[in-house]
């Protein structure tokens, strides 16, 4: 069965919709879109692409039920409704931005509860004096999955889609369990964090549908489904580096000054060091070496390469970086379908 | 799903079973009926008479006392009126209930049996079933009186599985006993306590492989104590820094660095527990590392009967009674021609600990595919008092999962012979007449099915049948279907005559 069109759900807006925008768009896949007020765009270049916006909870719904084949979310939203959208499976967990944590909360003038064992007692306690120990959240079934493993049954989830973080103070819980990535919101309605208390570390991912990847695998190497996640491959493997390339003086000893340079770059973190020899303009020998080096870093580096002998260090911005022997998303995608299916 | 069109027709879409159940058509039923009618004559000779109690029940009575891992998956019944109702996830906790309601109470020892659904809220997946049903027992009676319970339940379990056609089942027994007294030893907070428990229930799977689940309680044991460790070392270090000698200038101090406390703690619970902690952390690391040593000796108490029981000689003194229990129970299975080469000891068996309070076993079962449990059980003492009652109630129980007990039958190439069954007629409707005579058929407890199609081929060669009959009467036409044979009969009955168990043909 051909799929066509394929149907890619994004977040309407916000940074989980900014994010994939750009990663499309890097990867070649520019969204094309009217206006911020419209539902639907297209793909320029890819056709049997067709997009369409929603909330990122309808997102994880539609991409089980298959009316959407792909699908990007936040990976919270997913994990909580895991168990019951089983036919939506987790293409890419961490699409590299929208990074945040869920996490418990408790009042900071609780200073006996540091860790996670705390509650343990603390739910006990509040049994024993004949109360429930309630928690505020958002994320029930993770909540839930969380103090389960801990041991930790007696208690209530108070299920609100409100700001958690009055609840503690207005005597609603005692305790809640929220998302956030710097903690300057819990800290200023004077929550905080506690050990162990991490229940999900969670950022932008992609889902897709089990039936619709394997008839999306079935057309291989050179369909639909590989080119783009090819393609997104190669731009997440490109973020935050740059192509280096170093190029040294003829009249140095070339052989050896471009190993100095090479050995000085692997040594701070370069990756994929090539080294070769290469004529100037009028034709003497010279030497070359070409390093991914995190952009942040090269500033750093380059008065020392010039010592050790180089000319000139230029960093080129990277689109697409592949590895022979990295690890391709779509062959893991379509072993686990298959894995799936034949258990 | 979009209604589709189908040669210019719209078709509705398709309305589909719920995931994680399962249609049993006639075929598919057949087998699951026969052995839950097999299990359920085994316990009724055993003095167990059937009882039902209600698919809905409340929350809370599987939140007290059921295991984290069954809490975590109850199936709650969404609806205002109904938030605290939930679908039961076995039917112990419901039966104790039942008992601890019932005007008057009943005699002990009170011997039951069930059969029905249960509903897990579990990870879909091929093969997982979120309803499905359990086989079993209950035995109520009075706490401390002895292993005769016991024994009588594992040997009814592993008695009703031979009389299905395995006979060759290995009894693993666990005993709760010895963790809870190394725990209770330990001075861990209770709280503490029932935490390790649930962490140690839950790390392991009882068809696991022993060496597997060793493994596995031991990983679970090690990451636990590592957390206590941790977490003891924040209470010391926060203690250092905010904990006076004095109570009074502890509130003092407290109250200065916050002068508002949120929440529904007072200041004063906030520095008991702190105090309370700082001082469990100044003197329990070294507590955590015996507990540790013997946790793993205890992990490592596992293999048949008799050479377990030789080597619990060392934890006598530790837990006396436990260790006679065990004694006793073996001696009382081989009473009851048990052999104990049979019976597996597992004292690191951690699945059920949270539930169980002493004993606790399963039957499992060699198959194609491993190693399968099919039965589990065990004592609860102290579940009646945990769901209200004002007696202190014992019990012991097991439970068969009937859908797994089909499939390992099935696996053996075992078929349950099925009961002996009234001859079946299929009565072809050529007049009105048929209806009577069917009627009147079924009246003297022939089981007749109407054939509306006036004897079409699909009806007629049905193998559930033995007998056609056409006619209008006073004579009738019958055909034997297993010989084919064709006889006409003047009348009724001799019809009845033909078809009665004796009569015809034996079935």
């Amino acid at each position: 069965m051909i799929i066509d069109p394929i149907r890619l759900a994004l977040p309407s807006k916000g940074h989980l919709y900014d994010g994939i925008v750009e990663i499309l768009k890097t990867a070649g896949y520019k969204v094309r879109r009217a206006s911020d007020r419209q539902y639907e765009a297209t793909i320029s270049g890819h056709p049997r692409f067709h997009v369409v916006f929603m909330r990122p909870t309808d997102i994880v719904s539609q991409v089980h039920e298959g009316r959407c084949h792909l699908g990007v979310t936040g990976y919270d939203v997913f994990a909580e409704r895991a168990v019951e959208v089983d036919q939506a499976k987790v293409v890419y967990q961490d699409l590299g931005y929208g990074g945040c944590r869920l996490v418990v909360a408790v009042p900071e003038s609780w200073i006996d509860v540091s860790h996670a064992l705390d509650l343990v007692e603390l739910a006990a306690e509040f049994k024993d004096a004949g109360k429930t120990f309630r928690v505020s959240t958002k994320y029930p079934q993770l909540t839930q999955e969380f103090f389960r493993r801990r041991g930790i049954v007696h208690y209530q989830v108070i299920d609100s889609d409100g700001a958690l973080e009055l609840h503690p103070s207005l005597g609603i819980a005692d305790i809640i369990v929220d998302l956030t990535s710097s903690g300057t919101t819990l800290k200023d309605n004077r929550l905080r964090e506690i050990e162990g208390g991490t229940v999900l570390e969670s950022a932008s991912c992609l889902i897709g549908n089990a039936p619709a990847l394997r008839a999306l695998g079935e057309e291989g190497q050179g369909g639909p489904l590989a080119l783009i996640l090819d393609a997104i491959d190669g731009v997440r493997a490109s973020e935050g580096w740059l192509h280096l390339e170093v190029v040294g003086s003829p009249a140095e000893p070339a052989p050896k000054t471009a190993e100095a340079v090479a050995k000085y770059l692997t040594e701070g973190g370069a990756q994929h060091v090539a080294r070769g020899q290469v004529w100037d303009a009028v034709g003497k020998d010279a030497w070359r070496v070409t390093a991914l080096v995190q952009a942040k870093r090269v500033p750093a580096l380059q008065r020392t390469l010039f010592q050790l002998g180089a000319l000139r260090v230029v960093a080129l911005p990277t689109r697409f970086v592949y590895d022979r022997d990295g690890e391709s998303t779509f062959d893991r995608v379509q072993r686990e379908i298959a894995a799936v299916t034949t258990s | 799903m979009s209604a589709e069109v189908t040669q210019n027709r719209a078709v509705e879409s398709r309305v589909a079973l719920v995931k994680g159940t399962a249609d049993l058509l006639p075929d598919d039923f057949s087998p699951l009926a026969e052995i839950e009618s097999l299990l359920l004559d085994r316990f009724a000779r055993s003095g167990y008479a059937p009882i039902r109690v209600p698919v809905l029940e409340n929350r809370v009575l599987h939140e007290r006392k059921s295991g984290s891992r069954i809490v975590a998956n109850l199936y709650q019944v969404d609806g205002a009126s109904n938030e605290d109702v939930c679908l039961r996830p076995e039917l112990t906790a419901g039966i104790v209930r039942a008992f601890n309601e019932a005007s008057p109470t009943p005699s002990l020892p009170w011997r039951v049996s069930y059969s029905g659904p249960v509903f897990r809220l579990l990870p879909t997946g091929p093969r997982v079933l979120r309803e499905f049903q359990q086989v079993g027992v209950e035995r109520l009676d009075t706490p401390g009186s002895g292993t005769s319970g016991d024994a009588e339940t594992i040997w009814l379990a592993h008695w009703a599985l031979s009389e299905a056609g395995i006979s060759d089942a290995t009894i693993r027994i666990g005993h709760a006993g010895l963790i809870r007294e190394l725990l209770d030893s330990s001075g861990l907070p209770r709280g503490v306590q029932v935490a390790l428990v649930e962490v140690l229930s839950e790390s392991v799977q009882a068809d696991d492989d022993p060496a597997v689940t060793g493994d596995r309680f031991l990983s679970a044991i090690e990451n636990h104590l590592e957390s206590l460790t941790a977490w003891l070392s924040t209470g010391v270090r926060n203690g250092e820094a905010a904990v006076p000698a004095d109570d009074t200038g502890a509130a003092k101090l407290f109250h200065t660095l916050y002068p508002e406390v949120v929440g529904r703690r007072a200041g004063r619970d906030v520095i008991a527990r702190l105090r309370r902690k700082w001082e469990l952390g100044q003197g329990l690391s070294g507590v955590l590392g015996s507990l540790r040593d013997r946790l793993h000796e205890l992990a490592d108490l596992r293999g048949p009967a008799p050479e377990v029981l030789a080597r619990l000689s060392r934890f006598e003194d530790v837990v006396p009674t436990m260790t006679r229990e065990l004694r006793g129970l073996v001696a009382s299975l081989q009473a009851y021609g048990i052999d104990p080469a049979r019976v597996e000891l597992d004292l690191g068996f951690g699945r059920g600990i949270g539930f169980y309070s002493q004993m606790m076993f399963v039957l499992l079962v060699d198959t194609p595919n491993g190693s399968l449990e099919v039965c589990g059980g065990g004592r609860y003492d102290g579940l009646a008092r945990a769901l209200g009652s004002a007696e202190d109630v014992g019990g012991v129980g097991f439970a068969f999962g009937l859908e797994r007990l089909r499939d390992v039958l099935a696996a053996r190439g075992i078929k349950i012979p099925s009961t002996k069954k009234p001859k079946q007629i299929l009565v072809v409707a050529r007049d009105a007449n048929a209806f009577g005579l069917a009627s009147w058929l079924r009246g003297q407890g022939l089981t007749v099915v109407i054939d509306e199609n006036g004897g079409a081929r699909s009806q007629t060669s049905d193998r559930r049948f033995d007998f056609v009959v056409e006619g209008s009467g006073p004579s009738y036409r019958v055909t034997d279907l297993a010989s084919g044979k064709e006889t006409t009969v003047p009348s009724r009955e001799d019809l009845l005559r033909l078809s009665s168990p004796t009569g015809g043909r034996s079935s």
